[in-house]
């Protein structure tokens, strides 16, 4: 079984490889990067028509809007369901972006910042994780999210696997490798 | 073969209208003439899906990243024959070329 996860950039590559990386001693996948949502759907597509191959489409939602963030995901798996057979796909956005799976870990990313967030930039990440991170590597002198995760112990890399959306994909890889 | 071009440079994913005013010129031509959209963004899942279930499926769609890809792998021609295929046998408008 191939096993592939389209991402909409180079960054969430990085910081999905190694989230993923213990995985990798049960599973083989692999990674394709696509310039945006709407570059990444058609592509994740044209995998999923290939025989044997289970593709994970990842993306931002950027939105925090539940139901928006629903509607988009069922049109995205209505789209795949019309076209493929049996290969099994996974739509999971992250909401509203990738870089808010950091503030569902406030110790850990604390801890790789060696500073404390407050209280404001907390709430404005709910909304604007990409920018609030941003702001707070730049103040930490860290060049990018691949650098922090360099700095988040392997207890902090173990909460953050634990993470809702992170768990489905880890879920989804897991078991395409073992059908 | 015979294909109308239609080139499209906007910011925003392409909508449904350039699609539509592209099928209304080819209902004016041979039947074995189609039609290209090329755009500087991507595609809406409402303009592919359009796209896809018109009938005849005689429109193609090349999106930013198509074009990148191409140009920078030199497969204008190519990937044109690549999409042509790709809509025949499977009836879908968009072959993302990166993924070919």
């Amino acid at each position: 079984m191939r096993i592939v996860i389209v991402v909409e950039g180079e960054t969430d590559r990085r910081v999905l490889e190694r989230v993923l990386d213990d995985l990798r001693e049960q599973v083989r996948f692999e990674f394709l990067v696509a310039n945006g949502r709407d570059a990444g759907r058609p592509i994740a597509l044209r995998l999923l028509l290939s025989p044997q191959t289970a593709v994970a489409l990842v993306y931002d939602a950027d939105t925090t809007d539940q139901d928006r963030v629903r509607a988009e995901q069922q049109a995205l798996e209505s789209y795949f369901r019309r076209s493929v057979g049996q290969n099994q796909f996974l739509v999971q956005p992250f909401v509203p972006e990738l870089e808010g799976i950091f503030f569902e870990v406030p110790d850990a990313l604390q801890s790789a910042l060696h500073s404390q967030i407050d209280s404001e930039r907390r709430v404005a990440a709910i909304y604007a994780p990409k920018k609030v991170l941003t702001e707070l590597l730049s103040s930490a002198k860290i060049h990018d999210v691949v650098e922090l995760l360099e700095n988040f112990t392997a207890n902090d890399l173990k909460n953050l696997r634990q993470v809702q959306a992170l768990q489905t994909i880890r879920k989804f890889v897991t078991n395409a490798g073992t059908s | 073969m015979t294909y109308l071009l239609e080139s499209k440079d906007y910011d925003e994913p392409m909508s449904i209208e350039a699609i539509a005013k592209l099928r209304f010129r080819l209902e004016g031509r041979p039947a074995s003439a189609m039609g290209i959209v090329f755009a500087r963004s991507n595609f809406t899942i409402a303009t592919e899906t359009f796209a896809q279930f018109c009938s005849p499926l005689n429109v193609l769609l090349w999106s930013s990243d198509d074009l990148s890809f191409a140009l920078e792998k030199s497969r204008m021609r190519t990937g044109l024959t690549e999409k042509f295929r790709y809509a025949s046998e499977y009836g879908l408008p968009l072959l993302a070329l990166r993924s070919a």
